[in-house]
């Protein structure tokens, strides 16, 4: 067994799907010039990706 | 898509899918859940398959070529072993590395998370995977933020992308060019399984009953809508066909029935109810005996699972859930390792006797089939359920 790596989670309770809220990032970017649904959209997919990423090691 | 062959796939659906909606197709259909097999009959080694993605895929070509199949599993590998080598995963031992070239894979269980872990799970187990469980899984992100560690994340996620981009390719192509259909379209979970199965592994899981029951039943709850929402994700919008649903420990006698009541059933339930008011079926793999269980799976909705039978009593099977649900299996793995044509043929006759009467029923294999079976058996299932299984 690898060395313990237990840490704090940055994040509690999020929903499925959800690795960073897009809500936090949009606090991050601050002031956003054009559309934000356009950039909101591109952050959930692949967050979304990195999500399944992560799972994909549990679900077998 | 050539003429020919989308007929054949359109029969081929048409007969797979009335059977899961419980009516009488022309013919009883045949699915089989083949895997290492396929690479024998190939002429591929388990490690040619395990770690040449095109030769794994390859493999389903000829099987679709030489047996007609109603629907398929899909590529006999689930597991690229390749990928597994770029993140260092401890948990599979692969043919050609740690195995001999014609070895079949292995599972190595650890307690990958531990009793103190259930907190920081429960709290998020998305971050808890990445920053707790991968590091220990995964020997190359054993150091996390390091070179190597990094380097894996980058592997891993390419690695899975790649994977999965073939896999649908391929898939395209045997409907295309062979009319095959895919057995399943998704895939997910019991959130007892998750549990128990890659995270605290059977001895863990057995002591936290125990020791930590509460615990264990915060983890289930949390694990509910993260297996419904992998499963839909890895569906991909695809509702017609199930999606698949390999079920271990719920198997008895891992758990008492009381356990399995108390833990095991209402998640699952929970989480087989949701895909079902989505659309989505489920193929309830039922490894092992799940007899004792069968009047509390009955109450899951009408149509809304394939229950497939392992060692779960046939007879019984079919007289609790029959009429409500979808049966499939039941030919022994052993019979088709072990046993003659002539048996396996005399097994599918009366299979297709006494249980596929009505409709809903779906000829395969009790479990796997895995490179141990004989080409001759094989053959037998499928040429018996064609000549006897005729509606």
């Amino acid at each position: 067994m690898a060395k313990e790596t237990v840490s704090k989670n940055t994040f509690k309770n999020l929903p499925p799907g959800v690795c960073v809220p897009w809500e936090q990032k949009a606090k991050e970017l601050g002031e956003i010039k054009g559309d934000p649904e356009i950039i909101k959209n591109q952050w959930e997919q692949l967050d979304a990706f990195a999500y399944m990423y992560l799972w994909w090691w549990v679900q077998r | 898509m050539a003429d020919d062959k989308l007929k054949l796939y359109e029969e081929r659906k048409k007969r797979f899918l009335a059977a899961m909606n419980l009516e009488k197709p022309d013919k009883v259909p045949v699915r089989l859940s083949l895997s290492e097999f396929v690479a024998k009959h190939a002429g591929y080694t388990l490690q040619e398959i395990y770690y040449d993605l095109e030769k794994n895929i390859d493999s389903i070509n000829k099987l679709l070529t030489d047996f007609d199949l109603d629907a398929i599993t899909g590529a006999p590998s689930l597991w690229w072993a390749g990928l597994h080598d770029a993140v260092g995963a401890k948990y599979l031992k692969f043919a050609g590395r740690e195995l001999d070239p014609n070895t079949q894979f292995q599972y190595h269980e650890e307690a990958y998370m531990l009793p103190e872990d259930y907190d920081a799970f429960i709290e998020n187990p998305t971050e808890w995977i990445l920053n707790t469980f991968l590091p220990r899984l995964h020997e190359e992100l054993s150091e996390p933020g390091s070179y190597r560690a990094n380097l894996s994340l980058i592997k891993g996620a390419a690695g899975m992308a790649m994977q999965q981009g073939m896999n649908k390719k391929a898939w395209a192509t045997w409907a295309a060019e062979y009319g095959g259909v895919p057995a399943f379209t998704a895939m997910s979970k019991a959130p007892f399984d998750t549990l128990a199965d890659t995270l605290r592994g059977l001895t863990g899981i057995m002591l936290d009953l125990y020791q930590r029951p509460e615990k264990v039943k915060a983890a289930l709850e949390v694990l509910i809508p993260h297996n419904i929402f992998y499963g839909m994700a890895t569906s991909g919008g695809e509702m017609e066909f199930p999606l698949f649903m390999p079920l271990h420990r719920g198997s008895f006698p891992f758990l008492n029935p009381k356990q399995w009541a108390e833990f095991y059933w209402p998640s699952l339930k929970q989480v087989i109810e949701a895909f079902w008011s989505k659309g989505k079926r489920t193929l309830f793999f039922a490894e092992g005996n799940w007899t004792p269980y069968l009047e509390s799976i009955a109450e899951l909705p009408e149509k809304s699972i394939v229950f497939h039978v392992d060692m779960t009593d046939m007879a019984q099977a079919k007289k609790i859930l029959g009429g409500r649900f979808c049966l499939s299996g039941n030919v022994p793995n052993m019979m088709l390792a072990y046993g003659k044509p002539e048996e396996v043929r005399d097994y599918v006759k009366r299979l297709i006797d006494e249980y596929a009467g009505d409709g809903g029923f779906i000829i395969d294999a009790a479990a796997v089939i895995q490179g141990d079976a004989r080409e001759e058996n094989i053959r037998a299932i499928i040429e018996t359920a064609r000549e006897y299984g005729v509606y």
